[in-house]
């Protein structure tokens, strides 16, 4: 009940409180699918049975090998109402990736909605969970467990250096710091959000649970391939009014397609810098629409400050990454971890709520999650990303600290790209690099010396990086022919491969 | 539209980006370079000119000049047996 306030924080009893106060409004909406609040909380309080048979205990992790669907939404609330997290996973992803995720959070529990053998190892249970009968689900009561606010409610692993991937863990409270008592949008009963991120895409958070814990409905993006002209279907069929877009993806629809969003009340959208005449082009062709540059690293819960931008302060020369949302602290700190004078630039840390609970494999945290009680109380996150205030107040994004890139949205290394490329056999030397296009498209292209009589081709090398790193991190291009690159230690020379790019 | 013009304008489209700017007519664009996002976005351009619309899944499927000529000249063809 939302009176109890040791509820107040936690992610299925503010679901179930909805389900109480508004049992039949539509909480999924699929194409003409609809499905109420009362049937996703029935439908996972019967699943949480299945998942306590099953032997789940609080505190545990699960992982959803799902597609987006309202089945995956019930899985997710099934799991949290068990007291366990749950860790979505990417089955494009290679297996080994995966298998991987599922060792490092012991999960031995799997829910899917799709094949999903090569991930099953002894020991791991597999509940299919899908197509489900949402009007005939067994009335069941709510479980009783347990569940504090500190407790974890999700883990979704980003793109680390060479030591791979890692797994940020979400507590309750963090969600809750996302999507209630917001100042960065308003969300009321009556809005539809798109659910169109992928869902181990930390920005599915906003999208699932904005919605849901707003008592407004998720609209689901029916399908696995981004297409369009289904995109501004949806939009406009479903009356979807909230929509996030990677940065990528903003910028092609908001200059090419803004039709697409003509009926949307707000385009948040994030991920990259976010060029002004982008901006522009959009609010001139729908003058009504609201977008909202979001900033912010998945350690601190999909969004850390926003900049909103209606007609009446268009963007000039630079769009800011704005000011902390509810909820947040911002503190931009010198290599001394001291306070930066007003406009230089510094390491942005972050503070409050939305700090998560750090990376499943602690010892990844030292460095990253700290404790300074000179800067504030609690765990501060250092992001990596260097901003500065401008004279509005407003922090403005200057660049990495270290050499991890933005790609199509996804964080990743160079490094990390390279390791996985130096694994394949017949390769000696590799480097890889980002090239941006004037357009603003960006490009990973791989240079790699191969062992002498090698007929590895580009498209084999790809194949094989297929069952290693996800598709995102597979290099655009890559070259074979590197004599001219190759300095006098046989090595690749990344001056050379500069030069090589900017003819 | 001749199925000639068609593939004039998918050519010409296809060759505005840098990474494809000698793409020939059976060259699969995914092992030049391009994403997912650069095939919404060929898409967008093509279909602004022709005023139809193919499933992006059907264009990935068929990553090449002469697929895309083919997955729109059989909707052209469809449209003009409908009228």
């Amino acid at each position: 009940m939302l009176t109890d306030i040791s509820n107040s924080k936690i992610i299925h009893k503010l679901l179930e409180a909805q389900a109480e106060k508004t049992p039949d409004k539509t909480a999924i909406e699929v194409g003409s699918r609809q499905i109420t609040f009362q049937q996703i909380n029935t439908s996972a309080n019967l699943l949480a049975s299945q998942l306590f048979a099953a032997g789940l205990k609080s505190g545990e992790i699960v992982a959803l090998a799902m597609t987006r669907s309202p089945e995956m939404i019930v899985a997710m609330l099934a799991v949290l109402k068990c007291g366990a997290a749950y860790l979505p996973l990417d089955c494009q992803c290679p297996a080994k990736r995966n298998l991987g995720f599922l060792e490092e959070t012991n999960a031995n529990i799997l829910i899917a909605n799709q094949s999903c053998d090569e991930l099953l190892s002894d020991g791991t249970q597999c509940i299919e969970f899908n197509e489900l009968q949402f009007e005939s689900a067994k009335q069941i009561g709510n479980p009783a467990v347990s569940v504090d606010p500190e407790d974890k409610a999700y883990v979704m692993y980003t793109s680390g250096s060479t030591a791979g991937p890692k797994g940020v863990v979400v507590p309750h409270r963090a969600i809750h710091r996302l999507v209630l008592d917001i100042n960065y949008i308003d969300i009321d009963s009556n809005d539809k959000i798109l659910h169109v991120s992928p869902p181990e895409f930390d920005a599915s958070t906003f999208e699932i649970w904005g919605a849901l814990l707003n008592g407004a409905t998720v609209v689901l993006y029916p399908d696995q391939t981004l297409d369009l002209n289904v995109f501004a279907g949806v939009i406009k069929d479903n009356d979807v009014t909230i929509t996030f877009l990677t940065s990528a993806l903003f910028h092609l629809i908001a200059s090419k397609y803004t039709d697409a969003l003509e009926p949307l009340k707000a385009v948040l959208t994030g991920g990259d810098v976010v060029s002004p005449k982008v901006i522009n082009n959009l609010l001139d062709a729908n003058p009504d629409i609201q977008v909202i540059a979001c900033y912010g690293p998945t350690e601190n819960t999909t969004f850390s400050t926003t900049h909103p931008i209606t007609t009446a302060n268009r963007p000039k020369s630079i769009v800011p990454i704005g000011n902390a949302i509810n909820g947040t602290g911002v503190h931009v700190l010198d290599d001394q971890m001291h306070p930066v004078k007003n406009g230089e630039v510094g390491e942005l840390y972050t503070s409050g709520p939305g700090v998560a609970l750090g990376y499943i494999n602690t010892e990844r945290n030292i460095g990253n999650f700290i404790r300074n009680e000179s800067i504030c109380e609690g765990l501060i996150y250092r992001t990596g990303d260097l901003v500065k205030e401008n004279a509005k107040g407003e922090l403005e994004f200057v660049g990495r600290k270290d050499n991890q890139i933005k790609v199509r949205g996804y964080r990743m290394s160079l490094e990390e790209i390279q390791a996985a490329v130096l694994e394949l056999d017949e390769i000696i030397d590799a480097t890889v690099t980002l090239h941006k296009h004037e357009n603003g498209e960006k490009q990973l292209i791989a240079y790699l010396h191969l062992s002498a009589g090698s007929e590895l081709k580009a498209s084999d090398i790809k194949r094989q990086l297929s069952g290693i790193i996800p598709n995102y991190m597979i290099p655009d291009v890559i070259h074979t022919n590197v004599k001219l690159l190759i300095n006098k230690n046989g090595k690749i020379d990344k001056k050379k491969v500069a030069q090589s790019i900017a003819c | 539209m001749s199925e000639q013009e068609l593939r004039n304008l998918i050519m010409k489209t296809f060759r505005s980006k840098p990474i494809m700017e000698s793409i020939g007519d059976d060259d699969d664009f995914f092992d030049l370079g391009a994403s997912s996002l650069t095939v919404v976005d060929l898409q967008l351009d093509i279909e602004k000119e022709l005023g139809i619309t193919v499933p992006t899944k059907v264009l990935m499927s068929q990553p090449s000049v002469s697929g895309w000529v083919s997955a729109y000249s059989e909707k052209l063809s469809e449209q003009a047996s409908a009228a």
